[in-house]
């Protein structure tokens, strides 16, 4: 099932986050610098998706 | 760890679509940013050399270095981590501030320099202030 149903708990997502921080530091480069901001749109947005089903459940 | 949190690789592309989608939004939010975005980064020549183009990003450093050396210019702030805050800032964010708050030029002249609306200046400043804020106050 994709993301356990996008129900992870905190733990997981916050594992997957940092197994993957090396993609999204690649995705968060802007004029060959890494840029924080971007960055943080991006676990944000990742977080939100991976735990979207919690409160449902 | 990613031997403890095995993805599936339709989870994995679905993870990196997520990445994707996210930063287009990023870059659609903040429009003003597509000037500095480096496309083309070189240009070849006849010969095959490969020329690299520095964008407009260091010129704004060099812009500022006109008036007063960038590095004197830091050590005017007599907060160090706010001095940090600002090195951290990105050059057209820098170069606004210092127009604004050293050379004291208003929304208009600022916009005249950097081809901008005047409206735009004015959010463009104001965000940076709240990102200041929000750094120092954060204790990053």
């Amino acid at each position: 099932m994709l993301f356990k149903n996008f129900n992870l708990s905190n733990d997981e997502v916050l594992g997957i986050i940092d197994a993957y921080k090396n993609l999204i530091n690649k995705y968060s480069i802007v004029n060959g610098n890494i840029d924080e901001d971007l960055k943080q749109e991006i676990i944000l947005t990742l977080y939100k998706t991976l735990t979207k089903n919690r409160r449902k459940n | 760890m990613s031997n403890k949190y095995n993805l599936s690789s339709k989870e994995k592309s679905y993870l990196k679509k997520i990445i994707i989608n996210a930063r287009n939004k990023y870059f659609d939010k903040n429009k003003f940013m597509e000037n500095e975005i480096v496309t083309d980064w070189h240009t070849e020549d006849k010969e095959g050399n490969i020329m690299v183009n520095i964008k407009l990003d260091l010129s704004y450093e060099m812009k500022i270095d006109e008036y007063i050396s960038f590095k004197n210019f830091i050590e005017i702030f007599s907060d160090r981590k706010l001095a940090r805050i600002y090195k951290g800032l990105k050059p057209k964010e820098k170069y606004i501030l210092f127009l604004y708050y050293y050379l004291g030029y208003k929304d208009k002249q600022i916009s005249k320099e950097l081809d901008i609306e005047p409206n735009n200046v004015r959010i463009t400043r104001n965000r940076i202030l709240k990102k200041i804020n929000q750094k120092y106050l954060g204790g990053n």
